[in-house]
């Protein structure tokens, strides 16, 4: 640690030691010369100012009237040599006014200061981001009178009052602004729309699109917009096919889970790893950022996305980039003076229960009375269970029939507020942001809060470029006290949850078997829970500082130094009170330990330094843009944990007034350090535009691997070929974009335990022998365990068709070595497993994005696009260890009602394993299998498994339009995927493996066998809980389509907002995941409901 | 300019080439904090004694001998007791020999995955000493390393107990791998024959270790003595723990002669001596400690005994009932200390059930006395001098009568079936100790008292070799 201070303290100094160099790069004034014989003088000072960058201002219609000829002949003059050696014997002066030379009729000079109607209007013209514009020209309307803008961007110009200036420059919109009399105007130029980021941004350099051989998808804020309100990843799954937000029918729209995400197939195997290990790397403003940091990021701070998928877009990352790339740029503060942006949200969520398909009160007692929940065969049994029949007979026909589901739950409204300020000029910067968002989940008191606050500083000293980002996060998410929303749909509809005086029932029902048979059950009201004021609830506060210091070092030199800083303090909460039904099962003596506290406190540290230079060298129609850098990163995390018990009052909800910790219970924690150092090298190379190539290298070390191979060295090669740059395509009217790329090389991934690499000892904490605590070994470990590599093959087309027509389409093969598995050992070694390197998969497909703009009006400034993309992705297991292949046969003999993960050479991860079913046999309503001999049996065997299907779908995408009209926007999006199979487990425990004691799913009425001949899908239900194991009676087609957004949008800039102050005004309507349709018919969301969300969003900046 | 412009670049590079170099291996070398990387461990004799202590610890375990190795799975094996729970996760498969019920043969998997765990801790203790044996005394030196041996020997003899075949059936039959090393390789399957052979090659390996024993060389050992470090040697493998553990290798494969001869050695040594009456009816040594060679350090000892020696435990409980209690120790039961003092009587619905107190907290505070689990005890040296003098028809009543004294009988009258009447004397003494099962095993008796089974049919007294060792390495059948 105390090294890694010196490195990073070594890098500050360094990069604060430039700011005392003096003042070199000054511009100097460059040396003209002429040649003119016999010319007229407008001729002679055009040359001019073509020579000097429009240095000489004159008024055509006077020059125009000179009518002496000249002749001069000078060499490596000044301007103003050059002028006076032009004018000399015409009837005009000239004077110097700071750069520029104004030429004048003689003795107009004295007349000058009685014209007050002109004065000198000077000021500044950037790009959006703050970058100085060379070269852009400003003219003042009518007339050719202009000048055009130094190398930063500065100008200054003659004017009359009440003139209109005319900004433009090739490959930006120009623009118009009428004058009132300022003396300084800054001016933003717009990129034009045709070029939209003319840059790949790969989070580490930038690289010119033109030239790029990667395949990188870039998005803008508006882009994201374009698609929801919600965050960064709900937009990106509608944007890119290949980034896949894994639906999870367990938690639906949990507000708090983070959701399982990937780009481009699954490449490891989990188990090995922690957390999710397919999950792509992100780097925020050029350091590496949680998911956690991008899920809570404020959309509105975002400048732009570049998702990065090939070898040669992400092998500057190297050892983590295997599973894809995810840069995220925020916005940089922007000169000018102080202007304020304002974006309002409103966010409905409201819950889905379409797929809820639940017996009501009459049915439910019914499907009992059929299950033969009161049967019995001795009369007084039968009068005793008949009873309790009747009781609940009586509750029915009294009208009793509770809608459960809608219990726990409420349209959840949420509100966004962010406000942007920022302004200042070339030198300094500034721009501070608020962002409040509270997310309301469908479940009642399931909400996330956050809260930051961001200060962004950019200072600017000639050759240098400060920047200092300063954020800070906090973050509440609460867990809904109702707790799990399965606990509701269970819940029979003929209970209710008040009794007769109105009171919340602590019980529902109960049911007692006849004396003897067993013990009286009774049914917990989970309602009941939500109302003892149990608390859980995790939270954080983060504060995240990132240092830029940019050092244009010589002519084609910049070198760029970075350092960065996050601290993250977590913690979580979950209390239960007494009260709660939880502790229904503590009697007795046990009593006093009913309610439980436990609290988890954490804390994460990260620094992370990095120095890149780029050299960008133009030799002819060569251009080589050439990067070298070197990077250092350690991460810490610590965290510590407790649990206390016995809480009595459900008034106190505070951990120090519990009885005492829990019953041998030990505190907890874990603690992790892991350091990293890389060297990266890129070149990106192009012959005239056309033949390009992209060469990087990484080499670097993880303190997670073995000491035997730490290094680790990742390489890319891109090539590519701009074919509309050709002579024979360079005036098609129908190509206008043709490009092939192609890409190979390595990426590694390591997202594993950093401790598995080396021997390591732990310590008994609940024992001592002969008073000395032991140690013990934690495990056998691989020091030669190295990282795991995917190699990566990408071939890519980039079509542009009558300017309308866009087509990016990109083909993948990607190979997954040495993938980390665990090798199974005999365990007389004294352990059972090992880490090797041992696995392969690969991942084959591809992508493609089509846009085509049907209309386009720029005077109505109107358009309508469609867009489409999709993705098509395969999976498949190459090589695995013997040792795997053992337990996968050990998981088999312990095989549960859902289908196992087996993994097989050949197959893909995602397989579903099942014995082949032909139906419920309509004699015996049993089901009957068939062997893998071809013979049928009513005996489930787990060697009868087949592959009933694969989960991963064949193809999946978005179909959808965006248009404008004179400022109204509409944009639809529908996902589809297509082609997957689906294991409908909640089918198989919701229609058999039922619990009839609890409600169940309505087909249980009408599809189960009763009777000999009924010839039904599912089988018979009885009072004792049967068990279907995995069968391919349940394995069904999944084809999806959902309307995943719709935004409509109105944009205020064709009304007269000025008078208001207002500078923009835009109102947005979203509605996301409104409906679905689906060929499978399955429970979702069973822990947590899917919601539908619906979104208002008000943009004003004044 | 330009040249300050270039020496400032070239210091950038310079420093970024050194920064990376200067850093890679040390600063990537990260140190968890709550574990310890070996080197670090072993840097130190204090970090040796720890790793000795945590291969002692891994055995203070419920599958090892906290319980089941004990007075659960082996104590039902033998049917020592008249209750047991059968139900699932109970003893159904060990009342039925039945090793492929899942709770048992997830027992039997944990038995040789605990003691292989085992092995391997002390194997890397055994790979490392001898280049540290600078930072050691040269009697921890001795000690330590004695004592790794010993374990390593002692873990592979109680796996060779349990899943090889008893000797007189087959000792050439396969039985269990000897692992003397950390790697991720498998060691060859060996025949009994042959693990008994490296048994005792460690295990007189360590006794020549044990020599600088201070219980064996008689040095008082005070608080003084590093911190006395050597002072509870009963505590550990120690120089007549492994000579007892010779004897009863010797004994396994019929090498009478040593047997004794190692036996005696521990006798005569007088180091051990028998508890006496008083103190058995002032419960101030329930468990032996005088006699014991050996007995593990357990703190849970008092939770152990109320779990499951008590009327007020629940379903967990291990009683004798009354009758069956008069069974095992016969007419002479009033006179037996065993049976007078080491049973406490239920109440109430309880009445008729007898629970052992050996593992009762004893009235003395010494904690000499406290929180010991009996491995290796003094009687049993005098069994092995009996047994191993009757098959070379030596005096074999003298050893027996000697303990007989001991627990308050009179000298027997030679027997007619001497095996017969040595069996019956073996389990009074060691009820719940988990040594009556192996008994059975070595005399390989068809038929024991309280079961219909026929145990060498079944071949009840070979476990079959675990899943987690035959999927992973190609193994012959042990059985």
């Amino acid at each position: 640690m105390k090294k890694l201070y010196s490195i990073v303290l070594g890098v500050v100094l360094l990069i604060a030691a430039f700011t005392w160099i003096p003042g070199y790069g000054q511009t100097t004034q460059k040396l003209v010369s002429i040649n003119l014989k016999d010319a007229r003088l407008t001729q002679a000072l055009d040359e001019i100012n073509s020579k000097t960058g429009n240095q000489v201002l004159y008024k055509v219609e006077e020059v125009s009237k000179e009518t002496k000829l000249i002749t001069v002949n000078l060499k490596d003059v000044s301007p103003v040599k050059c002028v006076e050696a032009c004018l000399a014997g015409t009837g005009f002066t000239h004077s110097v006014q700071g750069d520029v030379i104004v030429v004048q009729p003689k003795g107009e000079s004295q007349r000058q200061p009685q014209q007050p109607a002109k004065h000198i209007l000077k000021g500044y013209v950037t790009d959006v981001l703050g970058k100085p514009i060379e070269e852009a020209t400003v003219v003042i309307k009518g007339t050719t009178k202009g000048v055009a803008t130094d190398s930063k961007g500065f100008y200054e110009i003659e004017t009359p009052l009440n003139a209109t200036i005319c900004y433009s420059c090739v490959g930006r919109k120009n623009l118009e602004i009428r004058m009132k009399g300022e003396k300084d105007l800054n001016i933003i130029l717009e990129e034009a729309e045709a070029e939209v980021s003319e840059v790949v941004v790969t989070g580490m350099f930038e690289r010119r699109k033109e030239s790029f051989t990667g395949s990188a998808l870039t998005f803008t804020n508006e882009n994201l917009k374009l698609y929801g309100n919600q965050n960064i990843i709900a937009s990106l799954k509608n944007l890119d096919p290949s980034f896949i937000v894994q639906e999870s029918v367990e938690f639906g729209s949990d507000p708090n889970r983070m959701p399982d995400m990937r780009i481009r197939g699954t490449s490891s195997l989990k188990g090995d790893y922690e957390g999710n290990p397919n999950q792509p790397l992100f780097i925020l403003d050029g350091f590496q950022a949680t998911a956690t940091q991008i899920f809570d990021l404020d959309m509105n701070r975002v400048a732009w996305v570049t998702i990065l998928k090939d070898a040669a877009a992400k092998a500057i990352y190297g050892s983590k980039a295997a599973n894809g790339v995810v840069v995220v740029e925020t916005i940089l503060p922007k000169m000018g003076k102080l202007k304020a942006t304002y974006t309002g949200d409103i966010n409905i969520n409201a819950p889905d229960l379409t797929s809820y398909n639940l017996a009501n009160a009459t049915e439910k007692l019914q499907i009992e009375l059929g299950a033969g929940r009161f049967t019995r065969t001795s009369i007084e049994q039968q009068q005793f269970m008949r009873e309790q029949y009747n009781a609940l007979l009586s509750e029915v026909e009294r009208g009793v029939n509770t809608y459960w589901l809608s219990k726990p739950l409420r349209v959840g409204i949420g509100q966004k507020h962010s406000m942007h300020l920022e302004g200042g000029d070339p030198a300094m910067r500034y721009s501070i942001d608020f962002a409040s968002n509270n997310v309301a989940g469908v479940m009642k008191g399931s909400d996330r809060e956050t809260v930051s606050g961001s200060i962004n500083l950019s200072y600017r000293y000639k050759d240098i470029i400060f920047r200092n980002m300063l954020n800070v996060a906090f973050n509440r998410a609460d867990d809904s006290p109702y707790g799990s929303f399965s606990d509701y749909s269970r819940l029979n509809p003929y209970w209710t949850e008040y009794d007769e005086n109105g009171n919340l029932k602590r019980f529902l029902g109960s049911y007692s078997p006849p004396a003897f048979s067993g013990t009286t059950t009774n049914y917990a009201n989970p309602l009941y829970n939500a109302a003892v004021g149990t608390k859980n609830f995790s939270k954080y506060a983060e504060i995240t500082d990132n240092l830029y210091a940019e050092w244009q070092a010589i002519k084609n030199l910049k070198i760029v130094g970075r350092f960065g800083f996050t601290y993250n303090n977590d913690s979580r909460e979950d209390f239960y009170p007494g009260d709660h039904t939880r502790f229904n099962d503590l009697t007795g003596e046990d009593y006093f330990k009913r309610g439980s506290y436990s609290i988890t406190d954490g804390e994460s540290k990260s620094v992370s330094a990095s120095i890149t230079s780029n050299y960008t060298g133009v030799f002819g129609s060569h251009m080589i843009l050439a990067n070298l850098g070197w990077n250092l990163a350690t991460t810490s995390n610590i965290s510590h944990g407790m649990t206390a018990q016995g809480f009595l009052n459900n008034r106190v909800d505070d951990i120090t007034f519990a009885r005492q910790y829990q019953e041998n219970g030990r505190p907890s924690g874990s603690e992790s350090i892991t350091r990293e150092l890389g060297i990266i090298g890129a070149v990106n190379y192009s012959y005239n535009d056309r033949y390009l190539a992209d060469l990087s290298l990484r080499t670097n070390a993880s303190s997670m691997f073995g000491a035997n191979n730490r290094w680790g060295t990742f390489w890319s090669v891109g090539l590519g070929w701009n074919i509309h740059r050709e002579k024979f395509l360079l005036r098609s009217k129908v190509i206008n974009l043709l490009k092939l790329r192609g890409s190979t090389g390595y990426t590694g991934n390591q997202n594993f335990n950093p401790f598995q690499a080396m021997r390591t000892y732990q310590f008994f904490t609940d024992r001592l022998y002969d008073n000395i605590s032991g140690s013990y070994l934690m495990a056998l470990v691989n020091n030669n365990l190295q990282w795991q590599q995917t190699h990566d093959i990408n071939g890519g087309i980039d079509l542009g068709m009558f300017k309308r027509l866009n087509i990016r389409f990109d083909a993948y093969v990607n190979t997954t070595n040495n993938m980390l598995i665990d090798y199974t050992l005999p365990s007389s070694t004294g352990f059972t497993s090992y880490k090797e390197n041992l696995g392969e998969v690969e991942n084959k497909g591809f992508d493609l994005t089509a846009s085509y703009m049907v209309y386009r009006n720029p005077d109505k400034d109107a358009f309508f696009s469609i867009n489409a993309s999709a993705a098509h992705n395969v999976n498949k297991l190459k090589k695995i260890s013997s040792a795997l292949t053992n337990s996968n046969e050990e998981q088999i003999d312990n095989v549960g009602t859902s289908p196992l993960t087996l993994y097989k050479e050949g197959q893909s991860l995602s397989v579903i394993w099942a014995v082949k079913s032909l139906g419920i046999d309509p004699i015996t309503g049993q089901e009957l299998y068939m062997k893998k001999d071809g013979t049928t049996t009513y005996t489930w065997d787990p060697l009868d498994q087949i592959v009933a299907g694969d989960a991963s779908p064949k193809i999946n995408g978005n179909i959808g339009f965006t248009s404008e009209y004179k400022g109204f926007g509409l944009a639809l999006s529908f996902r589809y995927t297509l082609g997957g199979d689906y294991y409908n487990s909640t089918l198989v425990n919701r229609v058999e493996n039922v619990d009839v004691a609890y409600n169940v799913d309505k087909r249980v009425l009408s599809s189960t066998w009763h009777n000999p001949g009924d010839m039904v899908a599912y089988r018979r239900i009885s009072t004792s809980q049967t068990s279907t194991r995995p069968t391919t009676r349940f394995v069904e087609k999944q084809n999806e389509v959902t309307l995943a957004s719709l935004s409509l949008s109105y944009d205020f800039k064709h009304l007269n907002i000025q008078k208001y102050k207002l500078d923009r005004l835009k109102l947005m309507f979203y509605m996301n995941d409104v409906f679905r349709i689906s060929t499978v018919e399955a429970e979702r969301g069973l822990s947590y409901p899917f919601a539908r969300s619906f979104s208002f969003s008000l943009t004003a900046t004044f | 300019m330009t040249l300050m412009k270039n020496k400032i670049l070239l210091a950038l590079v310079v420093f970024i080439t050194i920064g990376s170099l200067y850093s890679c291996s040390d600063w990537l070398d990260v140190k968890p904090k709550s574990q310890v990387k070996d080197a670090e461990l072993f840097s130190t004799e204090s970090g040796f004694k720890e790793a000795l202590s945590g291969v002692y610890s891994l055995l203070v375990t419920e599958p090892l001998y906290t319980k089941e190795l004990r007075f659960g799975m082996a104590g039902v094996l033998a049917r020592e007791w008249s209750y047991y729970t059968t139900v699932t996760g109970g003893y159904a498969g060990e009342e039925s020999y039945d090793y492929t019920v899942s709770a048992t043969e997830n027992r039997i998997e944990a038995i040789w995955k605990g003691l292989y765990n085992t092995i391997t801790n002390a194997n890397v203790i055994l790979e490392v000493i001898d280049s540290k044996k600078s930072i050691l005394t040269e009697v921890n030196y001795n000690i330590i390393k004695g004592e790794a041996l010993a374990v390593r020997a002692f873990c592979h003899f109680e796996l060779l107990r349990y899943f090889g075949v008893s000797w007189t059936v087959n000792s050439s039959q396969p039985a269990i791998p000897y692992v003397k090393t950390y790697a991720p390789v498998q060691s060859p399957q060996l025949k009994v024959s042959q693990v008994i052979d490296k048994v005792l090659e460690d295990l007189n390996d360590a006794v020549e270790l044990l020599k600088s024993d201070p219980i064996y060389t008689r040095k008082v050992i005070t608080e003084l003595d590093d911190n006395g470090y050597l002072m509870n040697r009963q505590r550990h493998l120690n120089y007549y723990a492994v000579k007892g553990l010779q004897a009863r290798a010797y004994l396994y494969k019929k090498d009478y002669i040593n047997a004794k001869l190692c036996a005696r050695e521990v006798i005569n040594s007088g180091v051990f001596t028998w508890v006496s009456q008083n103190d058995m009816i002032a419960m101030n040594d329930p468990a032996g400690a005088t006699e014991q060679l050996w007995a593990i350090d357990v703190q849970s000892l008092s939770t152990i005994a109320t779990n499951y020696f008590s009327s007020s435990s629940g379903s967990g409980v291990l009683p004798v009932y009354s009758e069956r209690l008069a069974i095992y120790y016969g007419d002479e039961r009033q006179d037996d200390y065993r049976y007078m003092y080491l049973f406490e009587n239920g109440t109430g619905a309880n009445s008729n059930s007898r629970y052992l107190r050996k593992l009762y907290t004893p009235n003395l505070e010494d904690s000499y006395y406290r929180n010991k689990m009996t491995m290796l005890k003094l009687s049993e040296m005098y069994y092995i001098v009996a047994e191993s003098c009757y098959y070379t028809t030596d005096d074999y009543m003298t050893p027996i009568n000697d303990v007989r004294h001991a627990r308050g009988l009179n000298t027997a009258s030679q027997p007619v079936n001497f095996i017969n009447f040595l069996t019956t004397e073996f389990r009074k003494d060691f009820l719940g100790e988990g040594q009556l099962f192996l008994f059975y095993k070595r005399q390989n008796m068809g038929s024991i008292y309280d079961s219909a089974a026929d145990l060498i049919g079944l071949k009840a007294y070979t476990f079959p070799l675990p899943k987690s060792e035959t999927q992973a390495a190609q193994r012959e059948d042990n059985r």
